[in-house]
């Protein structure tokens, strides 16, 4: 099932002798629980892309569909509830707001949405991050991997049709970098949550489903590295999936509680 | 040429913040600007009203007449006295070329050259006089067609004026505009201002030779002097006198004073040396010169421009500090790279320094071309307005606005705002000297390493905007710092200028109307007094009746014509009036000289009589006992137990008060309801004095009469009594001759708001010089207090507003501020989902968070401050009651909410026009 589809995207900063194209029509649409890595160089427009599919940038020109919605044709009110509700964005620098703690920022786009909050899920998140400890600091008392975890609970915390990650590990040393993939890998597998990566780093990128090259604001390649799994393989494939609906108590299913430290190694290695 | 590195990298980084640094500079300009108009204004204004007052009656400061060689050379030796110059009546003169029967004569003065300028003599035609010989012409003359040109020649034959009375059955003429009575048989010399009269009926005019003589030959024609009176026997003619006067008998003294060592005592050197003489104070020029016998006022004008000075550099340097606050991070950044490239810490500081100088050397010459601008355009539309005030509308019409630049008070002005501006910068400059250059660069200066739990009652309650809004308050508060400072100073500026407005304006009341006692009129169109009781029983009849008069109620005053004993009066009356005299001996007196200069035995009470309905009304106020109070058989009387004295209300003969003080009597008896006062009345008739005794029908104090009684208050025991009492009072009075003490009875008119052909023709009975009744109006009587209060109002209200200016433009750049530091995380919540709406709700909790802050703050500043003026007042003046004024604070409140929140709606509405990526990209 399609859930993002853009049209002639093109994005034009300046004018005149001046003017860049940042984009220049650009269409591609991505599957439902897809993981799509896009890869190019610097100033290519991997992130103006990004921005536009995320809602908070705009075209100069063509569409943006997200399970089925033209968010771009929304108004301001009405593109800001799309994104709390249907996006999750991860930044390269986290922006997460510095005065609320772990929790808050976790569950930030739940809140700003009026709903009850899901304390259990809050719970499920914090743990399955690996925040338990720190759940009632301040971001400026987080490393940069802990901080860029809580910006992965954020995003995910509202199960969004979409979760578009913007260079993540870019701000990281390997090690957590690996880490950070390996969280998101787990969502998009065990969660069918649909990820959009943008990555400078070919090794990360290869282990998408599919992988977009940008260059000059247009896609030159769109290749398929992968198959994608189905549900029914995705839950029987994978030891993670046992361990987290061990750890999530047959609930709502999400990432496996300890796996994150002690595994990473490991995972580095199954990415080789 | 040498580059100083620190400085040229604050110049750039000055200019990458144009608008952080405009602020700055605006606040600057402002700040000098408001300096101006404090010094420069002052000296401007003040000089405008001495100018404009010395068109009055002249540029002198005293004059003494008919004073001896003696009596001048004492005034010589006076320390403060700065100039003399010398004037002789010479007499009068026939004038046979007048052209006006009325005025036959020339009345002819000398003057030494001095008195010339300062008597305002201005020459229209030819010159002035330059030797003895020679004259000049009052211009009236020449108007009332007198045949004389320059050139022509007078022959005096000097004589004096007087009058006799001649008609036996006359016993006395009176004369009241020149305040002369003539007796049948009697010679009287008569002024200056006599008019000339034929032979009359009652008194004959009389000429007498002096036997001096001379030849004048005029040189010229002046202005018709002000004080040559137009119904006068005489014109003015001046001559030049020389000094040989000192060796005449008598002569006419006047001077100017040196203002800054002139003293309090001034007034006691001239009565000592006058010692009979007469003389004139030229009082309205005094009290703008910064000296008068009103002291006060001089005071006054001194503490406002120490509380405009406090309040713009306390302003200012908020401002300014604020700034370099809000801009500490990014400024410790570029400073902390500098300092790990080898700057000092006091490189650092003097990057501060040198970014406020820098701009000071701007705004000071800006600051002062616009203060002066503001002072002059602020004269130009004021001074109609003084005119009306000051009742010297041709006066202000003809002297034109001339801004006063002292080179004093240039530098007084650059002086304080240097001040103004170090003080400002050394609180950060020595915050950012101290830090090191890795905390500079990382920015983490004032990192903590606290816990924080979730609020999930907070969220239930306010929604994810309000727990954000707390969070914002209380995890990162020197975010909203700056906000919340700004806030709070605009606050304590406008409670605390209210607080001060309301201290001035009552000290100037009570200052200035300090032994008045009035009932209040307000209800009452119009007042009737009686000069004669037969006319005003007469007209009282006709007004009564006439259908336009909804109401004519009669009330009616006693003063002085009872006494009491000296127990009636409280122990409190008695301290404070010790006190006064006192000061008035300057030092303490002993009991028995105490006793001497100021018999306690008897103490005077005065009398009001209401009509039962108001008195009634009264009573029910106050609690007192109405049934007694309306028995017209048994006296018994409503004691206003609240008053005052102060060092006016209270004169001593030929002594003056170490210095002004004013005692507020809480309660001027301590007996109480029931209890009886033994009055003395003097009986006239019987000559001896007869004993009322009053019962106190109750006790009421001014908040409880303020409907009924103007609340500067009295000094005597005020009881209000009905009108049976006043009768009874009134009869002990009566003599053959009229009543004994001061008794005023007057009619109070409430007309159906119609033109009234009543009231028009009592109007025109008064016109007449003999009116039997007098009738006032309601309309508004300025007098030279309610000017002088309403200058300083305005005085008050316009710096207010100008120290608004930079107090708002503090808030604002505080907002805006508080807002680009925001705007990553506005753009970080929006990319999250959060709506414009939202925003704007969470900021509105974040302004009523930071507000109530600022307003705790700005309550114990204010507090503090209010008790600082009220104890200056107090120590200064005397124990004034000076209310906050309620009103004006809940408005001040109102306003700078309203400002805080509209500029942070403004600021977001701006915010959210911003792009999101743009804004999450600042700083990433």
């Amino acid at each position: 099932m399609e859930i993002l589809r853009c049209e002639n995207l093109s994005k034009v900063y300046g004018a005149g002798d001046a003017q860049v194209k940042a984009l220049d029509d650009v269409s591609f649409s991505v599957e439902a629980g897809e993981f799509v890595s896009i890869v190019g160089p610097s100033g290519s427009g991997k992130s103006t892309l990004l921005h536009i599919l995320g809602g908070v940038d705009k075209p100069t020109g063509g569409k943006v569909f997200i399970a089925g919605t033209d968010i771009h044709a929304l108004n301001e009110n009405k593109l800001a509830v799309f994104r709390r509700r249907q996006i999750g964005l991860i930044y390269q620098f986290y922006n997460l707001l510095p005065v609320l703690n772990v929790d808050e920022n976790i569950v930030l786009p739940h809140l700003l949405d009026g709903r009850k909050m899901d304390k259990e899920r809050l719970d499920m998140v914090v743990e399955s991050m690996g925040l338990t400890e720190r759940r009632n600091n301040l971001p400026g008392q987080l490393s940069g991997g802990q901080q860029q975890r809580v910006s992965i609970g954020r995003a995910l915390f509202n199960h969004p049709a979409i979760v578009l990650a913007d260079e993540p590990t870019g701000n990281l040393d390997r090690k957590t970098g690996v880490e950070i993939i390996r969280l998101l890998k787990e969502s998009n597998r065990s969660q069918k949550q649909t990820l959009i990566l943008i990555t400078h780093d070919e090794g990360i990128a290869l282990q998408a489903d599919r992988m977009l090259c940008i260059e000059d604001g247009r896609i030159t390649r769109d290749e398929r590295i992968r198959m994608r799994q189905s549900t029914e393989e995705a839950s029987n494939s994978g030891k993670h999936k046992d361990e987290f609906n061990a750890g999530s108590k047959g609930k709502d299913g999400f990432l496996p509680k300890q796996n994150t430290n002690s595994r990473g190694t490991a995972i580095g290695g199954d990415r080789q | 040429m040498r580059k100083n590195i620190v400085f040229y990298v604050t110049r750039q980084y000055m200019k990458k913040n144009r608008r952080r640094t405009f602020t700055m500079f605006a606040g600057i300009v402002c700040m000098v600007l408001l300096m101006t108009c404090v010094f420069v204004g002052k000296e401007t204004g003040i000089g405008y009203l001495q100018e404009v007052a010395s068109l009055k009656k002249g540029k002198w400061h005293v004059s003494m007449f008919d004073i001896t060689k003696k009596q001048y050379e004492e005034v010589e030796a006076l320390t403060w006295v700065k100039e003399t110059a010398l004037s002789k009546t010479l007499g009068c003169i026939d004038f046979a070329q007048s052209g006006n029967e009325e005025r036959p004569y020339l009345n002819v003065k000398g003057y030494t050259s001095h008195c010339f300028d300062w008597m305002n003599i201005t020459l229209l035609e030819g010159r002035l006089p330059e030797k003895p010989g020679e004259i000049v012409v009052s211009e009236s003359a020449r108007q009332d067609g007198a045949r004389i040109a320059a050139g022509d020649v007078i022959e005096a034959d000097f004589f004096t004026r007087s009058v006799t009375g001649t008609d036996a059955e006359v016993k006395e003429t009176v004369f009241p505009f020149q305040q002369l009575i003539l007796h049948y048989g009697e010679t009287v010399e008569v002024p200056e201002n006599f008019p000339y009269y034929e032979e009359t009926e009652s008194f004959r005019e009389n000429k007498e030779y002096t036997g001096q003589q001379g030849t004048y030959e005029v040189v010229g024609f002046i202005e018709t002097p002000s004080y040559e009176d137009s119904s006068a026997a005489a014109y003015t003619a001046l001559t030049f006198l020389e000094a040989d006067i000192l060796s005449e008998d008598v002569f006419n003294l006047t001077l100017k004073m040196d203002l800054d060592k002139v003293s309090d005592g001034y007034f006691m050197d001239i009565v000592k040396i006058a010692a009979g003489s007469k003389f004139d104070t030229n009082d309205t020029l005094l009290a703008f010169s910064g000296n008068s016998s009103e002291m006060t006022l001089n005071r006054l004008v001194r503490y406002m421009t120490i509380f405009f000075v406090v309040l713009i550099m306390a302003a200012s340097v908020l401002l300014i500090y604020n700034v370099f606050n809000m801009s500490f991070q990014e400024r410790s950044r570029y400073l902390g790279m500098l300092c790990s490239v080898g700057a000092t810490g006091r490189q650092k500081k003097s990057s501060i320094f040198y970014e406020t100088f820098y701009l000071m050397l701007f705004a000071l010459p800006i600051g002062l071309g616009l203060g002066i601008g503001v002072i002059y355009v602020a004269m130009t539309v004021f001074r109609p307005y003084i005119g009306a005030l000051m009742n010297m509308e041709e006066f202000v019409e003809a002297c034109p606005v001339t801004i006063k630049i002292v080179p004093e008070n240039l530098v007084m002005v650059a002086a304080f705002s240097v001040l103004t501006a170090v003080i400002s910068a050394w609180l950060p400059a020595r915050k950012i000297g101290k830090i090191g250059p890795v905390e500079c660069i990382r920015g983490n200066v004032e990192k903590k390493s606290r816990q924080y739990k979730m609020s999930r009652m907070l969220y239930r309650a306010k929604a994810a905007e309000g727990m954000l809004a707390r969070n914002n308050l209380t995890r990162r508060s020197q975010k909203t710092r700056s906000v919340q400072r700004a806030a709070a100073v605009f606050l304590v500026l406008l409670i605390v200028t209210a607080f001060g407005s309301s201290a001035v304006s009552r000290v100037v009341t009570l200052k200035l109307k300090a032994s008045d006692f009035t009932m209040k009129r307000e209800n009452y169109d119009y007042v009737m007094y009686g000069n004669d009781d037969i006319i005003y029983e007469a007209v009282k009849k006709e007004i009564q009746a006439d259908p336009g008069i909804t109401q004519a109620v009669e009330w009616g005053d006693l003063m002085f014509v009872g006494e009491v004993p000296g127990s009636v009066y409280s122990a409190e009356y008695d301290t404070a009036r010790r006190d006064i005299f006192n000061l008035y001996y300057h030092r303490e007196l002993t009991d028995e000289e105490y006793e001497q200069e100021a018999p306690t035995d008897s103490y005077v009470v005065n009398f009001m009589m209401v009509d039962d309905e108001t008195l009634a009304r009264m009573a029910e106020k106050t609690g007192a006992d109405k049934k007694k109070l309306l028995d017209r058989e048994r006296p018994a009387a409503l004691v206003l137990n609240e008053g005052m004295m102060s060092t006016d209300s209270i004169s001593v003969w030929e002594r003056e008060p170490e210095r002004y003080r004013y005692y507020r009597i809480h309660a001027m008896t301590d007996l109480q309801a029931g209890d009886v006062i033994p009055v003395s009345i003097y009986s006239p008739k019987e000559e001896k004095k007869q004993v009322m005794p009053l019962e106190i029908a109750g006790l009421g104090s001014h908040e409880e009469l303020k409907d009924y009684v103007e609340e500067v208050g009295a000094n005597y025991l005020w009881l209000f009594v009905n009108e049976g009492v006043y009768a009874q009072i009134g009869k002990i009075i009566e003599s053959e001759t009229g009543r004994y003490g001061m008794s005023d009875r007057r009619l109070m008119i409430r007309t159906n708001g119609e033109p009234n052909q009543l009231i028009e023709r009592v109007k025109k009975l008064q016109d007449g010089n003999n009116a039997g009744v007098l009738l006032s109006g309601n309309e508004a009587r300025m007098e030279f207090g309610d000017a002088i209060q309403s200058i300083a109002n305005v005085l008050l209200i316009s710096f207010v507003l100008l120290t608004s200016v930079i107090c708002l433009l503090n808030l604002f750049n505080s907002v805006q501020g508080w807002m680009t530091g925001s705007s990553r995380e506005f753009a970080v919540l929006k990319s999250v989902g959060m709506s414009g709406g939202q925003l704007r709700k969470m900021l509105l909790y974040e302004c009523v968070g930071i507000f109530a802050r600022a307003l705790l703050v700005a309550g114990v500043f204010s507090a503090l401050l209010i008790y600082v003026i009220r104890f200056g007042f107090h120590t200064l003046f005397g124990n004034i009651v000076i209310w906050l004024p309620v009103g004006l604070v809940a408005g001040a409140v109102v306003l700078a909410g309203s400002v805080l929140v509209g500029i942070t709606l403004r600021c977001c509405a701006k915010v959210q026009k911003e792009e999101i990526l743009e804004n999450i990209r600042r700083e990433g």
